[in-house]
């Protein structure tokens, strides 16, 4: 896939936002706040790495947030026990779960997808809460905080569990049989269907990973925090969509880099991260987050009618 | 042309037994359920969700769908309080200024849906981060309180011995149901959600009658904020939160159908009885708020799945799909 008009001009929109911040925002040049910089954005790339897929099939995980707190949460209560290995896997197979339940609803009872991750938003969230009756599980051992907390090299682990992940993501979308038919799907489900392609298992599945992906991103979350609660991102729908649609994932479907996350990641990260060192409070990105989505799409549109209107 | 009874049994049947049905558990569950004091209490609790969830039915029947009404009333509370608290206004003029902020939002809803042609949850689910965080900033996350008491009057008033809400509420249903049914504009408004490309042909104005659903939406959560600050004398901005997911479920719960195009205010009256039937039981029944969640989130898959399908011919392809038959090949 080359790198295409809208390619180039979200490439230069972020060194143009990455250079305002060098150059105006005090402090953030320094090495540690550039390390912590790249931390955040490819923590926020994980997060959006699930909604991302959704997006691709012309769906949507709204519930993202709500399964990484629940699978992250039942993980927690392995790993204080010392079962770090058992306790990822659980996670990683619970948020599979929720997501598979998510994809089999929609494709096979044709619920509308945000429906069905909308509801399945405040489900999970419920049983989460309900599960650790509002107390946090904290006191991780070594073996698993190291996911979040050590660095290799200068570089921290969940950049490279990041760089890892999107990798493993683009070259699945873009090499296998399976990417094919996701793009395919998302660009015109019925065309999909009638050309043979299951289309519901390939909704079912990518669902799945969708979850899967939260729980992962959950789980490093909790290893950075060191602690897990069932509050936990209750706006990474909101962040994770903001995240994808500057990254260049089209709502509409079909049309995407999962490699553009990495662009929208800094993007958001910028934005949190100016907004602490200039000293505003944290409630200004939910703000943000919402403005920037709706500003997004708005410009998106334009320059898309814009190119069709040249063709 | 089916009687009026044939016609009222068709539209309210399923949700009027599943309500009773409640009724009746939760009565032999808790001995103090059955009431009239409780009866009153579900009232109150139910108007707002009501009020908001009327708006949220004229998006619905336009086939939309609107994410950041709870972010919304919340916002129109804290402005109005804030109004009361921070710049002495008078209660009214204050609570005029929230409705203007919950109505600005409906209209930005709207504009950016139908003018892009955008599915209505991308911005409406921007609304929701952008209303929460300027309630958020407004009131620094803090509660506000100590404001003028004038405002309780909408929710603790009485009038003919009847509930202030409950008269609010009634206004609204005959107004609405009478608009919907029997104007242009509420013709309109079905006309849309059943089929877009049709009404557009037919020379409805779609896109500016699709804004102004959105921006009376928004009003709506505006009017339900006000009520729920007057109920509850202090505003935060989360206090809210929710309220999005209870007005969707009590649409489709009530039988309008999520595809647009069907159902009403009437329906939706029945379905916010029925979801504020099921809080309350629950409440009393011991139930925590965070399971309650789990009920609601169900309910409102159920009401989705029997409405389309069907429950009948949902066991029915579920019973060929375990004995093995092919699926066929057009389902769509």
């Amino acid at each position: 896939m080359t790198l295409s008009g809208r390619g180039l001009f979200r490439l230069a929109a972020v060194l143009l936002i990455l250079a305002a911040a060098w150059a105006f925002v005090p402090r953030f040049g320094t090495e540690s706040n550039l390390i912590n910089l790249l931390r955040q954005a490819c923590l926020l790339a994980l997060i959006a790495a699930g909604v991302s897929l959704s997006m691709l099939v012309a769906g949507l995980d709204l519930s993202i947030g709500s399964v990484a707190a629940l699978s992250s949460c039942l993980a927690a209560s392995l790993i204080v026990q010392g079962h770090a290995v058992l306790g990822v896997v659980a996670g990683l197979a619970g948020g599979a779960l929720g997501g598979m339940l998510n994809g089999f609803m929609i494709a096979k009872l044709k619920i509308p997808f945000f429906i069905m991750t909308f509801s399945m938003m405040f489900i999970i969230r419920g049983l989460a809460m309900t599960y650790t009756q509002g107390t946090s599980i904290h006191g991780f051992p070594p073996s698993f905080t190291w996911l979040g907390k050590s660095f290799l090299g200068p570089i921290p682990m969940p950049v490279i569990l990041a760089a890892a992940v999107l990798g493993l993501l683009h070259l699945l979308l873009t090499k296998t049989t399976f990417g094919r038919i996701t793009y395919a799907v998302g660009a015109n489900a019925d065309a999909a269907r009638f050309s043979g392609l299951a289309v519901d298992r390939t909704l079912i599945q990518v669902y799945a990973l969708s979850g899967c992906l939260a729980s992962l991103a959950g789980l490093v979350y909790i290893a950075r925090l060191n602690a897990a609660d069932a509050d936990l991102g209750m706006l990474w729908p909101l962040e994770g969509i903001a995240v994808a649609v500057i990254g260049g994932i089209a709502f509409s479907g079909g049309e995407g880099n999962i490699l553009g996350l990495v662009l929208g990641g800094i993007v958001m990260a910028v934005v949190g991260n100016c907004v602490n060192l200039l000293g505003l409070p944290a409630r200004f990105q939910d703000f943000f987050i919402g403005f920037v989505i709706i500003l997004v799409v708005l410009v998106d549109h334009i320059i898309q009618s814009r190119s069709k209107a040249v063709k | 042309m089916p009687s009026l009874a044939a016609r009222l049994r068709v539209a309210f049947s399923g949700p009027i037994i599943i309500c009773l049905g409640m009724i009746v558990l939760f009565s032999l569950l808790s001995e103090n359920f059955f009431s009239l004091s409780n009866a009153v209490n579900i009232i109150r609790q139910a108007s707002v969700l009501a009020l908001v969830a009327f708006g949220q039915t004229f998006v619905i029947l336009l086939a939309g769908i609107d994410l950041s009404v709870g972010a919304v009333m919340g916002l129109a509370s804290c402005v109005t309080a804030f109004l009361m608290l921070k710049a002495q206004m008078a209660p009214v003029l204050a609570a005029l200024a929230g409705l203007g902020v919950a109505t600005v939002c409906g209209l930005v809803n709207g504009l950016v849906h139908s003018l892009l042609g955008l599915n209505p949850f991308v911005p409406t689910f921007g609304m929701w981060g952008m209303a929460l965080g300027a309630a958020l900033i407004l009131t620094e996350e803090r509660v506000l309180t100590g404001f003028p008491e004038t405002l309780r009057v909408l929710h603790d008033g009485e009038l003919l011995g009847l509930p202030a809400p409950l008269l609010l509420v009634a206004v609204a249903l005959l107004v609405l149901h009478g608009f919907l049914k029997a104007t242009p504009y509420g013709i309109a408004t079905y006309a849309i959600g059943g089929n877009e490309g049709a009404a557009r042909l037919s020379g409805i104005r779609v896109t500016l009658h699709k804004t102004l659903v959105y921006t009376f939406c928004g009003f709506m959560a505006g009017v339900a904020g006000i009520l729920f600050l007057a109920r509850s004398n202090a505003a935060q901005a989360i206090d809210t939160i929710g309220y999005e997911f209870d007005s969707i479920a009590a649409v489709a719960v009530g039988g309008t159908s999520l595809m647009g195009g069907r159902g009403g205010v009437a329906q939706t009256l029945i379905g916010v009885t029925l979801i504020a039937t099921l809080r309350n039981g629950l409440n009393m029944v011991g139930v925590n708020l965070y399971l309650q969640m789990v009920f609601i989130g169900l309910a409102l898959i159920l009401a989705y799945v029997a409405e389309s399908q069907g429950l009948h011919q949902l066991l029915g392809s579920l019973r060929r799909r375990v004995a093995g038959a092919p699926a066929s090949p057009t389902e769509a």
